[in-house]
């Protein structure tokens, strides 16, 4: 674990975030079952899957975002960012600060109404993501960055 | 110079080709739907499509201007909607002069612009006479001029002190300049393919693959060829055979593997003929091709990273190809990385980039000898080669390992992993077929492919720390070698799997820039001491 975690309003908005994003699955699926009703398959089956599929989405909504969360954790300094994250695979990298580009942060509607924001800072190559800062953090986040990068710039 | 000015009007002619080359997809789905019903709506659809392309082609033409300033070019562009490109020269990753056949007939040339980042941030004149383009190749790269002089001597100084051992060898096929030359080069160092290079580098090109499948794909079409009488007439003038079925398919496989490796052979030739590569101040100069010459120029400042590739039917032989890997566009080749010596010795390496790529540290790769020696003396794989811990007799006698400051390899615990991975490529594709098919138990005999294959992987997979750079060795299929500067390593990660964890290994991935993306290199079940060093060694 590394010395900073992500903000615990994180919890609820994700679960509020995959709630969302199952009705996505959801909805289409019914939608097409109803319009083709009995037609493909038998009704128990319809049923059997539907019911299988509704308690992984509860399992996931109610306890992927406490997991994910407890997982997650950053820590920045001079020498560069570092993310550590993952449940199964659990993933670590380290960004040099002298490597990055720009920084931004960005904001949706869930995490506007949690006060929260993702932090995002690119490098010549790609892009990674702090998710689910407080807004305040991430400003401060923002401009710590930048003074860094400022610091030790040298052209690469 | 300093006012907009079009193309030559022989653009509207590689405008239109350009368009139609962009949507030949469509042509030929057009084609092959159109050749099933008998309908001639097609001929339509295809005269349309014809006009509006050659209107589309003069078109651009018209709006195309471009004018040169001190330090930046300026582009104006589109035909609907008005682009406007600015260049500056600080921003310039790689220029590209080159003259296909259509430039050729009006003696012109075509330049290309690549800049970093994600987008459209590649220019193309495509038509100009080679003066204009050689001016703006000059005011975007300034650093020629100014420092060809200093250079000359230096480099004078160096050949005369290392001239490189089979010299000889490698430049007897002096080739003809290009025509678009100027003329204030001066040739510090030069590495030229020979043709007899040449052409064990198309017969060795695995690019048939490729062209069989779409061979095979167009071969599918033709079934109005194929027919009864048609192979009743191949079977009669051959009369060994006596099943025609058999023959037959045999036949086809047999003709679409020999015409697609004859094929890539001479595509092979009509790109990688007469290959040169210069060292010219801090600029590298590459030229090649046949029917399209084309002229690459890269500054040093702008490579990332130096990769080896060892294909299977070149690593027998000990040959290999090295390329650079810079952050400009290579969006229209097939690979993002940039060829500088489409075939080399693995042992005339070292001499390769004293040459062309002084300061490379970890040139060679790791000896045979070293790594022994290395593995030998301790335990688990990993050794420093530092002053402090091991005494210096034992492998710093040759000037070359004093680079190495660390060396990987996967530990012996790793060593089941990797047999074990490539089968679960054929491994659960199978558990989840054998309830219905249950003859697919058969693929059980993939398993020892699979495992041939992880050992060998294990084998290959390594890695060298020194002072400035990074070396890893891999292997995906062809066997790879990669150089990285340390100030070009973009980040550093590593994932540690449930199952890892338990014997403490982990796979540590770095990412260097390449094209608009990021090219990440993962090297697979090192120990965690061995991630402790890398990451000491990358802060320090």
């Amino acid at each position: 674990m590394l010395e900073e975690r992500i903000h615990p309003n994180a919890i609820p908005a994700w679960r509020l975030q995959f709630a969302l994003s199952g009705l996505f699955l959801f909805v289409p699926a019914a939608f097409l079952y109803f319009l083709h009703t009995k037609e493909v398959v038998a009704l128990e089956w319809a049923i059997g899957t539907a019911i299988i599929a509704i308690i992984i989405y509860a399992l996931i909504v109610s306890f992927l975002p406490q997991l994910r969360w407890s997982r997650w954790s950053y820590q920045v300094d001079d020498k560069g960012i570092q993310m550590r994250r993952g449940i199964i695979w659990v993933q670590h990298t380290e960004v040099p600060i002298n490597r990055i580009q720009h920084v931004d942060t960005r904001q949706g509607p869930i995490y506007r109404s949690y006060g929260l924001s993702v932090i995002r800072f690119s490098n010549a190559a790609t892009s990674h993501e702090i998710p689910a800062l407080e807004e305040d953090l991430s400003q401060e986040l923002k401009d710590k960055i930048t003074d860094l990068v400022r610091l030790v710039k040298e052209d690469v | 110079m300093f006012e907009f000015q079009r193309l030559h009007w022989v653009a509207t002619i590689t405008g239109v080709l350009e368009v139609i080359k962009q949507n030949v997809l469509t042509l030929v789905i057009l084609f092959i739907v159109g050749s099933r019903n008998e309908s001639s709506y097609l001929v339509w659809f295809v005269g349309i499509g014809l006009i509006s392309a050659f209107g589309l082609g003069i078109m651009g033409w018209f709006r195309f201007k471009y004018q040169l300033l001190e330090d930046e070019i300026h582009i104006h562009k589109g035909i609907f909607v008005q682009k406007k490109l600015y260049i500056h020269k600080n921003r310039v990753q790689v220029t590209e002069i080159s003259a296909g056949i259509i430039q050729r007939i009006f003696g012109l040339v075509s330049l290309t612009i690549q800049t970093a980042g994600g987008g459209s941030e590649r220019a193309v004149l495509s038509a100009l006479d080679a003066e204009t383009a050689r001016t703006i190749v000059n005011v975007l790269n300034p650093k020629i001029a100014e420092e060809s002089e200093l250079n000359f001597e230096l480099s004078q100084e160096e050949l005369q002190k290392s001239p490189l051992p089979n010299q000889s060898e490698l430049s007897h096929a002096k080739l003809t300049p290009p025509p678009n030359h100027q003329p204030h080069t001066n040739h510090h160092s030069e590495w030229t393919l020979s043709n007899k290079r040449l052409l064990y580098l198309a017969l060795t090109s695995g690019e048939f693959g490729i062209i069989a499948t779409i061979l095979g794909t167009i071969l599918g079409q033709l079934s109005d060829f194929i027919t009864d009488e048609n192979i009743q007439w191949i079977v009669d003038r051959i009369p060994v055979i006596q099943q025609p079925g058999l023959f037959f398919v045999l036949f086809s496989i047999a003709s679409v593997i020999l015409v697609s490796y004859l094929l890539s052979i001479l595509s092979s030739i009509v790109r990688y003929y007469g290959f040169t590569i210069r060292k010219v101040g801090k600029e590298l100069h590459i030229s090649r091709g046949l029917l399209e010459r084309i002229q690459t120029t890269v500054p040093y400042h702008r490579i990332q990273a130096i990769s080896s590739t060892e294909g299977l039917l070149r690593q027998p032989f000990g040959l290999e190809s090295l390329s650079i890997i810079s952050a400009g566009h290579q969006q229209g080749q097939q690979q993002r990385s940039l060829l500088v010596a489409p075939l080399i010795y693995g042992h005339e390496r070292k001499a390769f980039f004293q040459q062309f790529f002084e300061g490379w540290e970890l040139a060679q790769g790791i000896s045979q000898q070293t790594r022994q020696e290395l593995q030998d003396s301790t335990q688990d794989f990993l050794s420093y080669v530092n002053e402090s811990s091991i005494p210096p007799q034992n492998f710093l006698e040759s000037n070359d390992e004093h680079e190495l400051h660390m060396y990987a390899k996967a530990p012996g615990k790793a060593f089941f992993r990797y047999l074990r991975r490539p089968n679960y490529l054929w491994l659960f594709p199978t558990l989840l077929g054998l309830y219905w098919i249950p003859w697919l138990a058969s693929a059980a005999l993939l398993s020892i492919p699979a495992t041939l294959y992880g050992w060998i992987t294990y084998k290959d997979t390594e890695l060298g720390l020194s002072s400035k750079h990074l070396y890893i060795r891999y292997r995906v299929i062809a066997r790879k070698q990669i150089w990285i500067p340390k100030i070009r390593i973009q980040s550093i990660g590593n994932s540690q799997h449930t199952l890892q964890k338990r014997k403490r290994l982990y796979h540590v991935m770095f990412s260097v820039v390449s094209g608009s993306h990021e090219l990440s290199v993962r090297t697979k079940d090192f120990s965690s001491d061995t991630l402790n060093s890398i990451m000491n060694w990358f802060h320090r």
